[in-house]
């Protein structure tokens, strides 16, 4: 065929893509005819070098059609970008194009198996000979943002891969499992395809067409093969950390990839050659008909479409060679419905798709989270004003049943919108649990036990600021279950057990709290020996009488490790304290309970969101401020005798034959109070890591929910001064910062 | 008739015009870069923050957002003066290490948005002042009025009031 013919594609497509705007998916179908046409063999012949290309262009259409990329506006970049490099090869031949091009020229002897596994792809592989250098011709002080973009999302892929392969484990003939595997693999070949990154470009790939063949059931994926895939990810994971480490302008390690692609293709051949898979009869369910759609919604009867289909038969039958008249078309033309409701039903068809294809019944959309931040901050005033309104003397007086009736209506839409605006930033804990799913089975294999996971209340909600922070204490946990909680497979026969060991990950709201339980059925923590650790250590004397629990807890103190032996996966002796630091700082609480013999809890409780807290409201002449609830011993009005001086100037308030400091935080704060009698005003007792002292105050408000808010860059460090707080009448309240105070 | 000239005049001299909003202060005119004006907004009641610098009088809630606000007449050691109805707060955008800031300024009362070219704005040369030389960008003159071209930026950054003019202020 021509060069012109291929120009006049070419120029065709970046016309398409010009006018190509985000969102627009019925211009795409134009666009993929036309690549479908440029990748015609005949077409083709002779510029097979733009073949790579042109797969690129195609993928990375279909993801934006199935929406995986995430920017559309990005993602329509990258198309003009693909279009414009094919232009250009076209123009200077094949010896000038970049790397990814140029070796998917040569058609590598090894990539031969992978291509008769799949010959629709028909295209060149462009597998080895890759230079060990990673990232060729990839600009980095261009796109940046873009590439930064793409490790994000990539990472997220990966995640979504791990987690899903794990659940293929259990249950390998799952398609739809299968499938949520494959896709994301798509994505990250497709995009890093375009992006210039041809080494993870081909381990995505290789990987996909092992998925691929395994999807179209030649072959079950087996525990090998999961592994592969793993590793697969391992792999493609390190390189997207050396692509961060690139974009920053850091060392990059040599990674090859050739060894790897030679084991998934060995992998692959093997897979092919063992038993002829036994096709699966069961079928992805297939997208609901628009007829059935129709009668669902009661637009038509079930007779009108048994009508319709009849016709569609016979008309089918009288003209065979022309296509067959869509359904939809046939309804309105008996005016059984019309043309809109069609529509409709055709858009829920595609969404019902969508759903389906997405494995799940819930769509999401990313949102910045600042502009969730902003919603969150203005409903928030919302509220205030609808408060200020409804406390307004002018509107209290107005008691027309109206008034009144329109005054309920406009809180309970206030409230229910607050609502859902703090619940936006909520994010089921699911992800969390599923990285544990990974840790688990390398734990498992690390320590030669067998362990199982099981996990419940994946769905229970936790902040989404919340997640990252909860991870480390409890990889830590699961950890010390694993390795000192659980029995060998001997050990436990001996005891009687079941070999295999299990760990229980739970998750529940409880009293405005997110509650994860590790629960392990293992030995159980030896409370004789963490006894004698504890007088050891001096925490404890000869006489005391600790409960269970208290001893167990204790092994969170600093420097605790009952472990005989220090193993590669715990065992330090520094840890257990620092994940309870990690928790407290969460403004939670870590408690560990055991039965020896039987296993250990391990209970974390965490607030729902750190941006709320629950504080104490006093006033100090014209201010308010917030004593975060959490260091609130007590409040009271002391005595006159309870009140010494030391020298005249250090204040001391006896409370229950404690003498605590006298802090006046009006002195501290140069502002003047309603009262300077400690007798007479009242004192809030606080403490801060074990340290007791009085806070002088005038008067108690209550408790109540706090939003913290930044003070800002300019105000951020002052001492004894925490942040912000949008207080009932709109006004600011300061919370303090009890620590700052102190010192 | 006013606005007309200056905008007749952009089409015949050189340089560039900005637009800015003119404000008073103590008796004298005062102007910012209006693409640093977020809002303005009337004088309301602020939370002092104790152990803040002193011209940051506290901070109030903008929408849901806390934000400081200067006092412009304390920033320069003018004398002080009771809040009234032409008090308000202009809503200023700080550039800083984390990006673009939102703070209140109190001033007088504001005047208008001005049209001033890059030539009709003068070098501040050396006087005595109270202000300190680097806060101010120039001064642009139009029609007989002089406006004091404030560099919004340093008037609001961290760094105390130089020495010197609590020197000049004893003078």
């Amino acid at each position: 065929m021509s060069q012109e013919t291929i120009v006049q594609l070419l120029n065709d497509l970046a016309a398409d893509v010009v006018m190509l705007e985000p969102g627009d998916l019925s211009s795409l179908g134009p666009l993929l005819k036309t690549v479908e046409e440029l990748e015609k063999p005949d077409v083709s012949a002779g510029f097979e070098f733009l073949l790579p290309r042109a797969e690129q262009f195609r993928d990375a259409i279909v993801t934006i059609i199935f929406e995986e990329f995430k920017e559309p506006e990005k993602s329509i970049e990258l198309l003009s970008t693909s279009i414009s490099k094919m232009q250009e090869a076209l123009r200077n031949g094949a010896d000038s194009c970049d790397s990814v091009v140029s070796v998917a020229v040569e058609k590598p002897e090894e990539s031969v198996a992978a291509v008769d596994v799949e010959p629709e792809s028909g295209d060149a592989e462009h597998s080895s000979d890759l230079d060990e250098e990673l990232f060729i011709g990839v600009d980095f002080s261009q796109d940046h943002d873009l590439y930064q973009g793409f490790i994000a999302e990539s990472n997220e892929h990966l995640d979504t891969i791990e987690e899903n392969i794990l659940n293929l484990e259990q249950d390998p003939e799952n398609l739809e499992i299968l499938n949520s595997i494959f896709r994301p693999f798509h994505t990250v070949k497709g995009v890093s395809g375009f992006m210039n990154l041809s080494q993870m470009n081909v381990i995505a790939h290789h990987l996909e067409n092992l998925l691929d063949d395994a999807r179209n059931q030649k072959f079950y994926l087996d525990g090998d093969a999961t592994d592969l895939i793993l590793d697969g990810v391992d792999f493609l994971k390190k390189m997207l950390g050396q692509l961060n480490l690139a974009l920053d302008g850091g060392e990059l390690e040599r990674m090859s990839v050739k060894p790897f692609i030679k084991r998934v293709d060995a992998l692959h051949q093997v897979l092919l050659g063992g038993d002829a898979a036994t096709p699966d009869a069961e079928n992805e369910s297939p997208a609901p008909k628009i007829g059935e759609i129709l009668v669902e919604e009661g637009v038509i009867s079930s007779d009108d479409l048994e009508g319709a289909l009849a016709e569609q038969r016979v008309a089918a039958a009288a003209e065979p060679e022309k296509a067959p008249k869509k359904i939809g078309k046939i309804l309105v033309d008996q005016k059984k419905t019309n043309v809109k409701t069609v529509a409709r039903a055709i858009r829920q068809q595609k969404q019902r798709k969508d759903v389906a294809g997405a494995g799940s019944g819930v769509s999401s959309i990313k949102v910045d989270m600042e502009k969730l931040d902003n919603l969150v901050d203005m409903v928030g005033e919302l509220v205030i004003v609808q408060a200020m309104i409804h406390q307004d003397p002018d509107i209290a007086g107005l008691v027309t049943r109206k008034v009144t009736e329109n005054m309920a209506q406009l809180s309970r839409i206030t409230s229910s919108l607050q609502k859902v605006a703090m619940s936006m930033r909520m994010v089921p804990i699911k992800q969390t649990f599923g990285k544990m799913v990974r840790l688990v089975r390398d734990l498992a294999k690390k320590t030669e036990k067998k362990i199982d996971l099981v996990m419940s209340g994946e769905e229970t909600e936790i902040d989404r600021n919340m997640v990252d922070l909860i991870y480390d204490p409890m990889v830590h946990m699961i950890r010390n279950s694993a390795d000192h909680g659980l029995e060998t497979p001997e050990d436990r026969r001996a005891s009687g057990k079941d070999e295999t060991g299990t760990i229980t990950l739970k998750a529940y709201h409880g009293g405005g709290n997110v509650i994860i339980e590790i629960v392990d059925d293992g030995r159980g923590l030896n409370l004789e020996k963490i006894r004698e650790k504890a007088i050891e250590k001096g925490l404890l004397s000869e006489n005391d009488q600790p409960t269970d629990q208290e001893l167990c807890n204790m092994i969170l103190a600093p420097g605790f490790s009952t472990a005989d032996k220090v193993t590669d996966v715990s065992g330090r002796g520094v840890g257990m304290d620092v994940v309870k630091k990690a928790i407290e700082r969460l403004r939670g609480v870590i408690e560990i309970d055991t039965n020896t013999g039987q296993g250990s809890i391990v209970t974390i409780k965490v607030p729902l969101t750190l941006a709320i807290i629950d504080g104490m409201v006093v006033i100090v002449g014209h201010e308010r401020y917030i004593v975060p609830t959490l260091n609130v011993v007590e409040s009271l009005r002391p005595l006159k005798e309870q009140y010494h001086t030391v020298q005249g100037q250090g204040e001391l308030i006896k409370v229950r034959d404690r003498l605590l400091p006298l802090v006046r935080l009006h002195q501290v704060f140069h502002s003047e109070a309603q009262t300077t009698n400690p007798w007479e005003a009242l004192v809030v007792v606080v403490e801060h890591e074990g340290e007791q002292f009085c806070l002088l105050v005038d008067e108690l408000v209550g408790k109540q929910e706090i939003v913290i808010k930044s003070l800002g860059e300019r105000l951020k460090d002052l001492p004894g001064i925490a942040g912000g707080a949008i207080m009932g009448d709109g006004r600011v309240g300061l919370i303090l910062d009890v620590a700052g105070l102190f010192t | 008739m006013e606005e007309h000239a200056s905008i007749e005049e952009v089409t015949t001299a050189s340089g560039n015009e900005n637009k800015y909003l003119s404000f008073h202060l103590a008796d004298e005119l005062y102007g910012l870069d209006i693409l640093k004006v977020r809002e303005i907004i009337g004088v309301q009641e602020v939370t002092k923050v104790p152990g803040a610098e002193e011209y940051l009088i506290g901070v109030i809630n903008l929408r849901g957002k806390v934000i400081p606000v200067a006092d412009l007449r304390m920033r320069f050691v003018l004398s002080r003066r009771e809040y009234d109805a032409r008090t308000c707060i202009i809503v200023v955008e700080i550039a800083s290490e984390a990006g673009p800031v939102a703070m209140g300024i109190v001033v007088d009362a504001v005047d208008a948005v001005v049209n001033l070219r890059d030539d009709q704005i003068e070098k501040a040369p050396v006087f005595s002042s109270e202000i300190s030389q680097d806060c101010i960008k120039g001064l642009g003159k139009f029609e007989d009025k002089v406006v004091i071209i404030l560099d919004i930026d340093r008037v609001c950054s961290s760094e105390r009031v130089p020495e010197e003019s609590s020197d000049e202020l004893n003078e």
